[in-house]
C-alpha cells in the first residue's frame, strides 16, 4: 500500500521511501522516514496535491510522490509519537555562560580582543529567521508567512555590539547539496567560517527542526539553539525541558520569542559568549551503538577512522564528512580525494551497513538522526494535542480550501484585490497622483517659459521628463495597493494555501501551483510579477513563470481596449475587452505547452511544501515591503525609464539632419517617424498599415498607456476611425494585447533573467502578436466576406 | 558674456539636466556592477547560488 491510497483521516506507518535523487532526499529530510507516522489531511479541490500530517506538522506533495512512500495497513490513530511524560527537571547545566559549573572548555580557544564576531542564522524555512534577524540588528528585512522568502544571505550588526556580524541565511531542512539554498547556506559555514551559528528552532514543530540542528552540531561550529515561538507552546499549555535539552545536544538552548521581542538580550549574551570564546558542541556523535542503529554507528565510525586525515587536510569537520560520505554525498567525496583503496573501502562499510540495518544508505543516515530526536523530544517536549493557532488554520482551511468553495472564494478574494486596486484605492491615488504631476508640469512649463529657456529644452523636460517619467509615475500608487493586498495574502498565509490549491491545473501546463501568484500579479502590472517569481524554487519554473507573465493583459493595456473597443465596437465593447483578458490567458496557455515541449522540457519542481498556520499580518512588515517596493520603482524610473524617454523625445524632436522640429507631438519628418514609416509596411498585412500607429506602437513600447495619447495627438481633432478601418480594429488590438511589453517590464525581464531572454521576449512577443493579430483579421476579413 | 547673460536660464536648466543624466547614468551603471539592478541585492535571486559573480 502507497500514502497515494491512504484515506483521509486515517494514519499509518511509512515502510519505505521510493523514488531517486533530491526529492526523495528532500522526503527524508522532511522527517518522512521508515516508521513514522502520518496521517491523511485532506485533498486539494481538485484531487491533487495533499495535505499530511507528519511529527506534528502539514506537508504538501502530490499523488505521484505519494504513490513512492509505501506505507503498512492504516489505522485511525493521528499522527503524533508517543511521548513519555518528562522526567524531573533537570538542573541548568549553563553553556555559553560565565562562571557556570560546567562548560565545554577541552578546545576553548579564545579569540583576540578587538575580533570581529561573525555569526550565521540558520533554521529551517518559516521558522521566524528574518524576524530575529530584524530584531538581533534591528534591520528592516522582509519577512513573509510563505516558506523560502529569504533566498539568499544578508548580513547586519547586532544592534549595540560594535564588532559584530549576523548573516541571516535561506531556510533549509538539511545541508544535503540538493537545492541552492543548502548549498549557500553550506558553502558558508565551511567556507566562511562565522565564529558562531545561532540555529534558529521553532519550539511548536520541534521534531523536524532539530534534524537540522544535528546536522550544525557536526559542523564543530559554536553552535546556540534559539526555540522560538515559545509563547505560542506555552498558550497551548505545552513546555520543552530547555536545561535537559542544553545537556543532552551540549549546546546553550535559549527559548525565545521573535516576533514578541522575548529572550533576544539572553540570545545574544549566550551567542556574543561563545562566539568569543569559542565553545564548540559538545556532542556531535548521535548513532546509537546498541539496538536497530548499531551498524549506522559503526559503519560511522569506521568512516570516521578511515576519512580522519583527508577531512583534516580538506577543513571539513571529521563527523560531518563521514556522515556525508555515508549519505553518498559526491561534492564532500570530491573534496577529500581519497584514493582507490579507501573509495573501495568506505563502499563496502556502507553496503554492509545497509544490509544489516536494512534500509539504503540516505534512509538509514536520515532514520538514525530522527531516532535520536525521538529520543531527545521523550525526555524534554510536552506538546499540547493541537495549539490554538493549529485549531483556528485548520477551522479557516475547512473554507478556504474546501472542496466546494476553494476556487469561488479565490475568485472572490482575487476579484475584490483587483477591484479595489485597480477602481478604487490605487485608481484614486493614480488620478490624485497624475493631478499633480500634471500641475507641476504645467507650473514647470509656465516657469521655464518665463524664464525665456530654449523651446527645444522646454520640449524636453515638459513633453520628454514630464510626459514619459511622470505617466510611469502616475502609477506608483496602483503597483503599491497591489502590494499592499498581496502582502497581507501572502502574510496571512492564504497565498500558500492558493499555491495548493492550483497545483493540479497549473502542472498541466508544466508549472507548479507556486507560479499562479506571479501570473496573478501579472494582471495588475508586469514588472511586479516577474519580480514576485524570485519566490520559485527552480530555475525552469521561474524562467517559464517570468516568460508567461506577460501573456497575462496588465492594467496599462486597458486604457487601449477601452478607447478603441468605445471607438469600433459600440455595444460590444465590454465583450472585446472581456474576449481580449482571455485571448492572452489563452495565448499564454498555449506559449507554455510550446514551451514545455520545446525549452522547458521535464516537469515542474515537486510540490512539497509546508502549509504554515494562519497569522495575523504585521503592520510593520506590510509597511515595509511597501517601502521597498515603492523605493525600488521610483530608482528605476529616475534612471533607467528617464534615460530611455530622453532618447524617445529625442527621436521624435528632430529630423534625420539634427534639426529641431517644433511641432508639438510626432512630426512626419521626425526620426521616429522615418524609423515608424520604415516598420509600418510590417504592419500593413494587418490592416494597420499607417506611420502614424507604427509611431503609436513604438511609444507603447515606453508605456502601454502611451498608445492611446500618441493616437490622440496625432489625430488632433479627427477621429480614430480615420485611422483605422474597423476590420483593423480588432487585429490592432490583438496585436497590442500580445506585443513586447514595456521597457520597465522588460527590465525586469532583463533583471531577473538576463539581456539575452529579455531580448528574446521582445522578438518572439512580436512574431506571436503579429501572427495572432493575422490570424485575427484574417477570421475578420472571413466573417465581413470580404474575402 | 552677452550671449551668457542673455542665455543664463537655458545654460542653468541645461546644466542640472546634464548633472540628472549623470546621476542617473551613475547609478544605472553601479548597480548593473552589483549584478543587477535588484532593490535587495543578490538576495532575492534563486540563481545566487550558482551565480558567477559569487
Amino acid at each position: 500500500m502507497t500514502l497515494k491510497e491512504l484515506p483521509i483521516g486515517k494514519s499509518a506507518s511509512v515502510v519505505g521511501v521510493g523514488g531517486t535523487g533530491a526529492l526523495r532526499q528532500h522526503l527524508l529530510d522532511m522527517g518522512i522516514v521508515p516508521g513514522v507516522t502520518v496521517t491523511m489531511v485532506k485533498h486539494a479541490p481538485l484531487g491533487d496535491p495533499v495535505e499530511i500530517r507528519v511529527h506534528s506538522y502539514e506537508l504538501t506533495l502530490r499523488l505521484d510522490d505519494a504513490a513512492k512512500i509505501k506505507i503498512a495497513e492504516e489505522t485511525d490513530e493521528p499522527a503524533q509519537n508517543e511521548e513519555e511524560p518528562p522526567r524531573k527537571p533537570a538542573a541548568h547545566p549553563g553553556l555559553g555562560e560565565s562562571g557556570k559549573n560546567y562548560h565545554v572548555k577541552a578546545d576553548e580557544d579564545p579569540l583576540p580582543a578587538g575580533t570581529t564576531l561573525t555569526f550565521a542564522l540558520a533554521g529551517n524555512q518559516n521558522c521566524g529567521k528574518t524576524t530575529l534577524f530584524n530584531q538581533l540588528t534591528g534591520s528592516n528585512q522582509h519577512v513573509g508567512n510563505f516558506p523560502g522568502v529569504t533566498v539568499d544571505k544578508k548580513s547586519g550588526p547586532i544592534r549595540g555590539y560594535k564588532n559584530t556580524l549576523v548573516t541571516d541565511l535561506p531556510g533549509i531542512y538539511s545541508l544535503s547539496p540538493y537545492s541552492s539554498e543548502e548549498l549557500v547556506t553550506r558553502a558558508h559555514i565551511l567556507n566562511e567560517k562565522p565564529h558562531c551559528i545561532i540555529n534558529i528552532v521553532d519550539a511548536t514543530n520541534v521534531e523536524r527542526n532539530l534534524y537540522l540542528t544535528m546536522q550544525l552540531l557536526e559542523l564543530e561550529v559554536p553552535t546556540v539553539l534559539a526555540l522560538n515561538m515559545m509563547d505560542e507552546v506555552r498558550a497551548g499549555g505545552g513546555s520543552i525541558d530547555v536545561n535537559r535539552l542544553e545537556e543532552t545536544l551540549g549546546i546553550p538552548v535559549v527559548p525565545i520569542s521573535a516576533s514578541k521581542g522575548e529572550g533576544i538580550r539572553e540570545l545574544i549574551d549566550h551567542a556574543v559568549h561563545i562566539a568569543k570564546y569559542q565553545e564548540r558542541p559538545g556532542r556531535q556523535d548521535f548513532c546509537d551503538p546498541e539496538g536497530d542503529g548499531a551498524p549506522v554507528h559503526r559503519c560511522l565510525h569506521g568512516i570516521m577512522h578511515l576519512t580522519e586525515d583527508h577531512a583534516r587536510a580538506a577543513g571539513i569537520p571529521v563527523r560531518f564528512a563521514a556522515a556525508k560520505l555515508a549519505e553518498g554525498d559526491k561534492e564532500v567525496l570530491k573534496a577529500l580525494d581519497l584514493d582507490k583503496n579507501e573509495q573501495e573501502l568506505l563502499e563496502h562499510m556502507v553496503k554492509q551497513m545497509e544490509t544489516e540495518r536494512g534500509l539504503d544508505r540516505a534512509a538509514a543516515i536520515a532514520d538514525m538522526r530522527f531516532a535520536f530526536i525521538r529520543r531527545v523530544c521523550r525526555e524534554t517536549v510536552v506538546r499540547t494535542k493541537e495549539s490554538p493557532e493549529r485549531r483556528r488554520s485548520e477551522r479557516i482551511d475547512r473554507i478556504l480550501t474546501g472542496r466546494f468553495t476553494a476556487f469561488p472564494l479565490f475568485v472572490l478574494i482575487m476579484g475584490l484585490v483587483f477591484f479595489l486596486t485597480f477602481n478604487v484605492i490605487g485608481k484614486l491615488l493614480s488620478d490624485a497622483l497624475s493631478l499633480g504631476i500634471d500641475a507641476l508640469g504645467g507650473a514647470v512649463s509656465r516657469g521655464l517659459a518665463a524664464a525665456n529657456v530654449n523651446a527645444a529644452l522646454q520640449s524636453l523636460i515638459v513633453d520628454g521628463i514630464f510626459g514619459g517619467v511622470g505617466s510611469v509615475l502616475s502609477f506608483l500608487p496602483t503597483i503599491v495597493t497591489l502590494f499592499f493586498f498581496l502582502s497581507l495574502l501572502e502574510d496571512t498565509g492564504y497565498m500558500a494555501r492558493v499555491a495548493f490549491v492550483a497545483d493540479k491545473l497549473f502542472r498541466k501546463i508544466g508549472l507548479s501551483g507556486r507560479s499562479i501568484v506571479p501570473m496573478l500579479i501579472g494582471f495588475g502590472c508586469t514588472v511586479p510579477g516577474v519580480m514576485a517569481s524570485r519566490t520559485l524554487p527552480s530555475e525552469r519554473d521561474r524562467k517559464m513563470t517570468v516568460l508567461l507573465t506577460p501573456y497575462m493583459s496588465c492594467s496599462a493595456k486597458l486604457p487601449i481596449y477601452a478607447f478603441f473597443s468605445a471607438a469600433f465596437f459600440g455595444k460590444w465593447a465590454a465583450l472585446v475587452m472581456a474576449g481580449l483578458y482571455f485571448g492572452g490567458i489563452l495565448v499564454g496557455i498555449l506559449m507554455a505547452l510550446l514551451f514545455r515541449r520545446l525549452l522547458f522540457r521535464g516537469e515542474a519542481v515537486p510540490f512539497v511544501m509546508e502549509l504554515p498556520n494562519y497569522r495575523l499580518p504585521g503592520l510593520k512588515n506590510v509597511g515595509l515591503l511597501l517601502w521597498e517596493k515603492a523605493s525600488d520603482f521610483l530608482r528605476r524610473a529616475f534612471t533607467v525609464i528617464f534615460l530611455a524617454t530622453l532618447v524617445i523625445w529625442f527621436l521624435q524632436s528632430f529630423d534625420p539632419r539634427l534639426n529641431y522640429l517644433a511641432a508639438e507631438g510626432a512630426n512626419a519628418d521626425s526620426i521616429l517617424a522615418k524609423i515608424a514609416g520604415f516598420i509600418a509596411p510590417l504592419f500593413a498585412p494587418l490592416g494597420f498599415g499607417s506611420w502614424q500607429i507604427a509611431v503609436a506602437l513604438i511609444t507603447g513600447f515606453i508605456a502601454k498607456e502611451s498608445v492611446v495619447s500618441s493616437v490622440t495627438v496625432l489625430l488632433g481633432a479627427a477621429s480614430v476611425t480615420t485611422l483605422l478601418s474597423p476590420l483593423a480594429a480588432l487585429p490592432f488590438l490583438v496585436f497590442c494585447l500580445l506585443y513586447t511589453p514595456c521597457v520597465a517590464a522588460i527590465a525586469s525581464i532583463r533583471r531577473e533573467l538576463g539581456v539575452r531572454w529579455a531580448t528574446r521576449v521582445v522578438l518572439l512577443q512580436c512574431a506571436v502578436a503579429w501572427i495572432c493579430a493575422g490570424i485575427v483579421r484574417l477570421l475578420v476579413l472571413l466573417c465581413a466576406g470580404a474575402l | 558674456m552677452a550671449w551668457l547673460q542673455n542665455n543664463l536660464s537655458t545654460v542653468i536648466v541645461a546644466a542640472v539636466l546634464v548633472l540628472a543624466v549623470a546621476l542617473a547614468l551613475f547609478f544605472t551603471v553601479r548597480s548593473r556592477k552589483k549584478g543587477g539592478s535588484c532593490s535587495c541585492g543578490c538576495g532575492g535571486c534563486p540563481y545566487s547560488g550558482g551565480c558567477k559573480k559569487r
